[in-house]
């Protein structure tokens, strides 16, 4: 559920951007990518809702459903304390150097697989822990930019409006390569593994007694 | 891919191959469902009824959002101020209101607490209060920011010098909200008011918001007397709101008990626009 939450978040963020292609972008900051909401928003794309010119309504959606990702976000990081599966995404003590053998083996640089210890490789360890913590800057640059001045501890916390502002762009644009990089990831890992996402369980081929007998077998287990 | 659960009953097999089956349909029926019913609800609050030129729904999530902002507003946070030096001009954005000319000498202004009898006050009367200054950031809902220099006098001063009439047979205590009127509402002159002007403009202000000590009634702008572009001769500033609360040209003051109108809350924004 909560997956299904995030990734929907993201495209309404995005596709219901506060700064709406092309009337509104020239006031948006100088470093703003005008490629990337003109590419995800919905104008040129008739069988979805668009929010070109309407920066009103790009607001509200945004005022609105920042209160939903949140708390979604919340209740995640309470399950993953509450359950201890916690444990499968903190990164270990190997884990950076481990992740760069990760990645070189993604990218069939080296051909020995990293052991992987666990439910989740080391790469996915360090990935699945910033992007809580780009969550939280998130949200937080957020709400320091939405009543800076209500806010104003969290502004100067964060380095300044300005600078808050840049971080809520950049945590933005970062969870969205996150979830680029894991939507490949799901697609290259193949179907069984999709389907476990989807409905919270799999099955796992493995020999049920590996010396008696070699036949490969099928067991059904709960997923993560 | 993980340990196996113990807690969970394990199955091999074909017996394992069906179930998958079973919970595979069931949760792709789900996630369809979830998809199709997400995708309407969307739909629904954008093509749904309409309040005040957005979605019903969204509105209503904006008046909430503006009940949690009024409830933890502090009187003590301030706007960011900034040294003079870095005042600019910034651009005129929105003539509504004040798109033809007005005779600045004839200039009065017309403060109203129904059904007490009006007060006409003229530009001097304002400019008798104490003077302050303030320099800080004009900030827009539409992204740009600039930092301006602005004079004239609080407007906590002016309430206080031109008080609303007693509630509830309550004596006036400023310093008790409970005893004052709710809010205060401003207007450009009427279009009947001005030959050829099309349409007024109108904000309105929570009591809590108009007496913060940086809400000022102001006259001149870095240094200069106001032009009328920029609402001479008399307009709001109120920096801890976004720009389009700070009306130009103000033709009458008003004590309200009820929420006054405003222009673009009336068109899709919220209406405290607090920040």
């Amino acid at each position: 559920m909560i997956l299904w939450a995030n990734a929907n978040g993201i495209i309404t963020f995005f596709g219901k951007p506060v700064f709406p292609p092309s009337f509104y972008q020239p006031n948006a900051p100088s470093w703003w990518p005008t490629w990337f909401p003109s590419f995800i928003d919905t104008d040129h794309k008739p069988y979805l809702y668009s929010l070109v010119g309407r920066l009103a309504e790009a607001q509200a959606w945004h005022f609105t459903f920042l209160w939903i990702f949140t708390l979604n976000g919340l209740t995640y990081v309470v399950y993953l304390a509450i359950s201890r599966e916690s444990k499968w995404i903190l990164p270990r003590k190997e884990s950076l150097k481990q992740s760069i053998l990760v990645v070189l083996h993604d990218l069939r640089l080296i051909k020995k697989a990293p052991r992987q210890i666990g439910v989740y490789n080391d790469a996915q360890r360090i990935a699945y822990t910033g992007v809580i913590f780009l969550g939280l800057l998130m949200v937080l640059s957020g709400f320091s930019i939405y009543k800076p001045t209500q806010l104003y501890w969290l502004v100067a916390l964060l380095g300044g409006y300005r600078f808050a502002r840049w971080i809520h762009f950049w945590t933005s644009m970062l969870i969205s390569l996150f979830f680029a990089v894991h939507v490949a990831q799901v697609v290259k890992t193949g179907w069984d593994n999709f389907r476990g996402m989807i409905i919270g369980y799999g099955i796992t081929k493995r020999p049920l007694n590996p010396i008696s007998d070699p036949d490969v077998s099928v067991k059904e287990e709960q997923i993560a | 891919m993980s340990e196996p659960n113990n807690n969970q009953e394990e199955l091999v097999g074909s017996e394992a191959e069906s179930r998958i089956k079973i919970l595979s349909r069931r949760g792709f029926i789900f996630g369809a469902i979830a998809i199709a019913g997400g995708y309407e609800v969307l739909r629904w609050i954008d093509f749904g009824p309409q309040k005040a030129g957005i979605s019903a729904q969204l509105r209503k999530v904006l008046d909430i959002n503006q009940r949690v902002a009024l409830s933890l507003f502090n009187e003590g946070s301030t706007a960011k101020l900034y040294p003079v030096s870095e005042a600019v001009m910034p651009i005129v954005n929105g003539t509504v209101g004040i798109d033809t000319p007005i005779d600045q000498t004839s200039w009065k202004l017309n403060l109203q607490d129904k059904p007490s009898a009006d007060r006409i006050l003229s530009l001097s009367q304002v400019k008798a209060l104490p003077r302050t200054d303030i320099t800080t950031e004009l900030r827009c809902v539409e992204g740009w920011t600039t930092v301006v220099h602005w004079t004239g006098c609080k407007l906590s001063e002016f309430i206080k010098r031109y008080p609303p009439r007693p509630r509830n047979g309550n004596p006036l205590d400023f310093t008790d909200f409970s005893t004052m009127p709710k809010y205060i509402g401003f207007e450009t002159p009427p279009p009947g008011f001005l030959a050829g002007e099309s349409q007024s403009y109108y904000v309105g202000i929570d009591m809590k918001s108009a007496m913060h000590h940086q809400t000022l009634l102001c006259y001149a702008m870095n240094g200069n007397a106001l032009s009328p572009p920029h609402g001479a001769p008399l307009r709001l500033v109120i920096p801890t709101k976004y720009g389009f609360k700070s009306l130009k040209r103000i033709g009458r003051i008003f004590y309200s008990d009820t929420m006054p109108r405003d222009f673009w809350a009336e068109n899709g924004y919220d209406w405290y626009a607090g920040l």
